[in-house]
């Protein structure tokens, strides 16, 4: 079986914006934008689409929004699934920075 | 003078960056869109706001309220749709709007999707032309039929500005530069000059 993709920026900072809490679109790209330091802001475009496909692969869905002062209705819910895909990456990203590490040193890097 | 001004210019799917390159400038000139089309758009003369622009392809949406929720949270104002498939969207321009505010595809992996669902329609089109062309100049020669060739030249126009268009998309996403592109608006008063050139001599 081949090995999963690596997860782009877009797709990483959803999920893990999740991890904590369900959130709607517009939560999820503003804690995006602070957890990147303001490198990463999804674009609409881009958010509709990942969440769609992240919907379509059971990695994340729909719940409704029981809070009554926001009048949002839609939250996104991270799945067992997505979790663990989440966790996985997270391994891929480590293995890739101890390689440098390797390489490089401590300081290198 | 008239409050509303309509523009019969028109864009292939591969120009749409070049449309809303002219819809901003449109709009800083004080003609804002109101309704955009594939043949005709509406604009209305007004000189006290300046819109940015964003075009997207997408025939078949899943979840239309998920959808335009997800652009109205960033402040995107949903115009309309064509038949087709494009989707309009404005933004009122501000000075601390960032580059980002500004697109609605942040990533090329996004981007790349929306692109590939009519890039797989131009590469259909940039094979079935070329196929017409010389079934039809090829009739029309040994039939000694002229509406038949005119039209055989029609598809060969059409082959011509699609096959450039696969052409520019496939080397810009390469990272090389363009070839010469042929804009839709120059092509098509050609091809319907032809159309009703070679339907006059099928009746005369």
């Amino acid at each position: 079986m081949l090995k999963n993709e690596p997860l782009t920026e877009s797709y990483f900072y959803i999920l893990l914006c999740l991890y904590e809490k369900a959130n709607h679109g517009y939560g999820i790209m503003q804690e995006a934008e602070r957890l990147s330091e303001g490198q990463v802001k999804i674009g609409s475009g881009t958010m509709y689409g990942a969440t769609g496909n992240m919907i379509k692969k059971g990695w994340i869905k729909e719940i409704e929004n029981l809070n009554p002062e926001d009048k949002r209705k839609r939250l996104y819910e991270l799945t067992p699934i997505g979790k663990s895909v989440l966790l996985e990456e997270i391994i891929r990203l480590k293995r890739l920075v101890e390689g440098a590490k390797t390489v490089m040193g401590e300081e290198g890097i | 003078m008239k409050d509303y001004v309509i523009s019969h210019k028109l864009y292939g799917a591969w120009e749409y960056e070049k449309e809303v390159e002219d819809l901003n400038i449109s709009s800083s000139n004080g003609l804002q869109l109101v309704k955009g089309g594939c043949f005709h758009s509406k604009f209305k003369r007004d000189q006290s706001v300046r819109y940015i622009y964003q075009l997207d392809y997408n025939p078949r949406i899943a979840d239309k309220t998920r959808y335009f929720e997800m652009f109205e949270e960033q402040g995107w104002v949903y115009i309309n749709s064509t038949f087709n498939g494009w989707h309009y969207f404005k933004k009122e321009f501000s000075d601390t709007l960032s580059a980002e505010d500004m697109v609605i595809y942040s990533d090329r992996a996004s981007l790349y999707e929306m692109q590939n669902r009519w890039i797989r329609l131009v590469t259909i089109l940039s094979i079935f032309y070329p196929f017409m062309a010389v079934l039809y100049l090829f009739m029309g020669i040994s039939h000694q039929e002229m509406s038949l060739f005119l039209e055989g030249i029609v598809f060969t126009l059409f082959s011509i500005t699609f096959l450039l268009a696969f052409i520019n998309v496939k080397r810009k996403r390469a990272g090389k530069e363009g070839i010469i592109n042929i804009p839709l608006q120059i092509v098509f008063p050609f091809i319907l000059i032809l159309l009703v050139a070679s339907i006059i001599l099928i009746y005369i």
